[in-house]
């Protein structure tokens, strides 16, 4: 089985198979990239993700694992309507899987899969934060998210009217 | 940690862009307000789903919908910062030489507009006309005119206190504009010369609906219509437009097409009905086979309701034609009563290689479900009495499907099934299963005895919207009889009937449009909690508790869950 090192910013090495990582559009790139520019075939390549500390690379692989037999989805997918389709890819095991995290891991997550280039996992994730702003006032989403408000003058109030103008189709 | 070089997510534009791709309008209203990072990165999407009304004339005028309030409001911000794209302007008089702020209003806002809808406004002059179509929002794509009027004023012989107004040019005090149009005389505009300059004006715009409730007629040539927009994609005529005037258009269509390059791209003409009214659809056979004239029209989109001066021969004739390449047909019935059309009857050879969306009612399809054979591609079948609006229908489809008893059949592209009309027993509805096993999106009546052949069925199902008010527990459950939470019954012993637990990859159940009363906390104790990729379910006024609610959105924060009473998500519109 081939297989590819792939270290996180904080040196921690995972070795995976390079099927599994090619799951990711950044790793399976970065593999090619490789294959090109080695004489040596056979040769490992070595991937350092500089962005990604272990523990967050750690759950993205866990993640790929479990879902190393799904379809591959095209990064554009659905994104004509504007829709993404994490509803459709959600899985009891993902539910457990994000469950215990809290928020700075999520968002962590978050950046990793937008880095990696995994689509699905980036759906699922950001159909989390989604539903912590869904149902909530401007000052819940703040404090849920810790925003701070950042309007000057009137600002704020214009983006009301702004809104204020807005039907629904 | 991640490198500080990386942008915080909730700061990054794609991850926020695909966040909000998520939300509905009041939410995306809140993000806006939360930063200014959120304020910007949400705007496409409100954009998207929103759009901005604006009413003249009487109260409308002066509340929220008020044009004068919205002109203050744009007129303060920044020109490159208008944050409006989608615009329904609705009983507005049009008439650029005597109200000044119109051409303020599309300074401002025309270069982003995106999508206009005129619905009931008055146009004076042919050049506001002009102005208005091709010139004032030279980006727009989409354009709607519905049941407008065009004149020109041949004597301006207002009373003498509108006159004394006049002098100061301000007409937009609602009541003085509106006394001013009582007091004219108008002359409707008529076939207008075309103005052969006029080419290219918006190579944007991809869509074009007309729609004539009255009689008035419109006044531009349709040949200069079809130069000044070249790449119109999408043509819509509402069928209440006078014959005559529809013919104008398909012959404008079929000379622009002979005479030049431009109009290659219409590749859907959709001929709707108006909901706003009940005028007779004026449709006839003369059209549908002027289309079939017009040379290589690139069609793949057809969308019709028939009236009864259509006969079947007109309409088979333009669908034969262009069977090879339709990917949709969309086709219904003025009413449900007038002769049956039986349109796939007549079709014994012909086959719809690629049509994979078909919509019809019963009448289209006649008394057999044959017709699936003839289009292998299908992927999505709706059968319904009309295209949009719900109006459901008790007349049985029992009777097509079972003529069809011995036909084999399989179609493992059908993803989308949905039908507006009963089905009464479980025979004709396992029969639909065989040949479509592999459905992921249902929507139809469904009783206990038929859920339960689509829970043995259907295994790839995902989605499930219920129409009608028999559904029950016992249904969804898998028992016999309607539970409560406190039922002796344990998941080790055996349910009698399939429930919804089997369905492994349903993630959304709907119910719809009625109350449901014997659907309780059993349904989700002993039914929805055992569905492993539920995440969204939206309900009526049924007997589910709200603890029973809560429990179950306990379970995953992924859960969406709307019902009447427990909103985690938006509230559904229900109806008794």
């Amino acid at each position: 089985m081939a297989l590819v090192r792939v270290i996180s910013s904080d040196g921690a090495a995972f070795l995976v198979s390079q099927r599994l990582a090619k799951r990711s559009g950044k790793l399976k790139t970065e593999i090619e990239t490789f294959r090109k520019s080695s004489d040596n075939s056979e040769a490992q390549p070595e991937i350092r993700i500089v962005t990604i500390r272990a523990e967050i690379l750690r759950l993205v692989l866990q993640w790929l694992q479990q879902h190393q037999n799904d379809p591959v989805l095209p990064a554009n997918q659905n994104e004509q309507d504007g829709r993404g389709d994490a509803e459709m890819g959600q899985s009891q095991w993902d539910r457990d899987f994000l469950a215990p995290m809290d928020l700075g891991i999520v968002m962590e997550l978050i950046l990793a899969a937008n880095h990696l280039e995994v689509k699905g996992l980036l759906d699922i994730t950001c159909k989390l934060v989604e539903s912590k702003i869904t149902g909530r006032t401007v000052d819940e989403i703040r404090t849920a998210f810790k925003l701070k408000s950042d309007f000057k003058g009137n600002e704020e109030e214009q983006t009301r009217l702004e809104n204020r103008w807005c039907v629904e189709n | 940690m991640t490198s500080t070089q990386e942008v915080h997510p909730l700061f990054n534009p794609v991850i926020l862009g695909k966040i909000f791709s998520f939300l509905q309008i009041q939410s995306l209203k809140n993000s806006r307000l939360t930063c200014k990072i959120w304020r910007r990165a949400a705007l496409p999407y409100l954009q998207k789903c929103s759009k901005v009304l604006l009413i003249r004339g009487g109260k409308a005028d002066r509340d929220q919908f008020s044009f004068r309030n919205f002109l203050e409001f744009v007129s303060s911000l920044p020109p490159d910062e208008i944050p409006f794209q989608h615009y329904y302007l609705d009983h507005w008089a049009l008439n650029e030489k005597r109200e000044k702020s119109l051409k303020q209003f599309w300074d401002i806002c025309g270069p982003s507009m995106k999508i206009l809808h005129l619905s009931n406004v008055i146009f004076y002059e042919i050049q506001t006309i002009r102005n208005i179509l091709y010139y004032w929002s030279p980006h727009l794509e989409s354009l709607r005119l519905e049941d407008c009027l065009f004149y020109t004023i041949t004597n301006e012989n207002a009373f003498q206190k509108v006159k004394d107004e006049l002098k100061t040019e301000d007409f937009d005090e609602p009541n003085l504009s509106y006394d001013y149009y009582d007091h004219v005389t108008v002359e409707q505009l008529k076939d207008v010369k075309m103005d052969e300059t006029i080419s290219n004006a918006n190579t944007s715009l991809k869509e074009l609906s007309y729609d004539q409730l009255e009689e008035e007629e419109f006044p531009l040539a349709w040949e200069e219509i079809f130069h000044a927009f070249p790449n119109i994609q999408r043509l819509s005529i509402g069928l209440s437009t006078k014959a005559d005037q529809t013919s104008k258009i398909l012959a404008a269509l079929d000379s622009v097409r002979q005479d030049s390059h431009v109009m290659g791209s219409i590749s859907e003409l959709r001929f709707f009905k108006n909901s706003k009214t009940s005028c007779k659809l004026d449709l006839q056979d003369s059209h549908l086979y002027k289309i079939s004239d017009i040379m290589c029209l690139p069609l793949t989109s057809l969308n019709f309701v028939v009236n009864q001066s259509i006969g079947l021969e007109s309409v088979a004739n333009i669908v034969r034609q262009y069977s090879p390449v339709l990917k949709n047909l969309c086709l219904h019935s003025e009413e449900e009563g007038q002769v049956p059309l039986e349109l796939f009857n007549v079709f014994k050879f012909q086959r719809f290689p690629n049509l994979s969306k078909l919509c019809v009612c019963m009448n289209v399809i006649g008394g057999t479900f044959n017709f699936v054979t003839i289009m292998p591609k299908l992927t999505t079948l709706h059968i319904w009495l009309k295209e949009e609006d719900f109006s459901w229908d008790t007349k049985s489809m029992d009777e097509a499907i079972l003529r069809c008893l011995a036909l084999q059949h399989s179609n493992p592209d059908m993803t989308e099934m949905s039908f507006g009309y009963t089905i009464s027993a479980s025979k004709p509805v396992a029969l639909l299963c065989s040949w479509f096993r592999h459905l992921r999106v249902l929507m139809m009546a469904l009783t206990d005895e038929i859920i339960r052949v689509v829970f043995r069925e259907l295994e790839h199902l995902e989605e499930i919207t219920v129409f009608d008010r028999y559904l029950t527990d016992a249904g969804i459950t898998g028992n016999p009889v309607s539970l409560s939470e406190n039922s002796p019954w344990s998941a080790k012993s055996q349910r009698e009937f399939p429930y919804i637990g089997d369905l492994k990859k349903l993630w959304k159940f709907s119910l719809t449009f009625r109350r449901y009363e014997n659907i309780t906390d059993a349904s989700i104790y002993q039914g929805f909690m055992d569905v492993p990729e539920l995440s969204s379910l939206l309900l009526t006024r049924t007997k589910i508790g709200d603890r029973a609610l809560r429990d179950l959105s306990m379970r995953s924060t992924l859960i969406t869950l709307v019902t009447p009473t427990v909103c985690k998500g938006t509230e559904l519109e229900y109806a008794d």
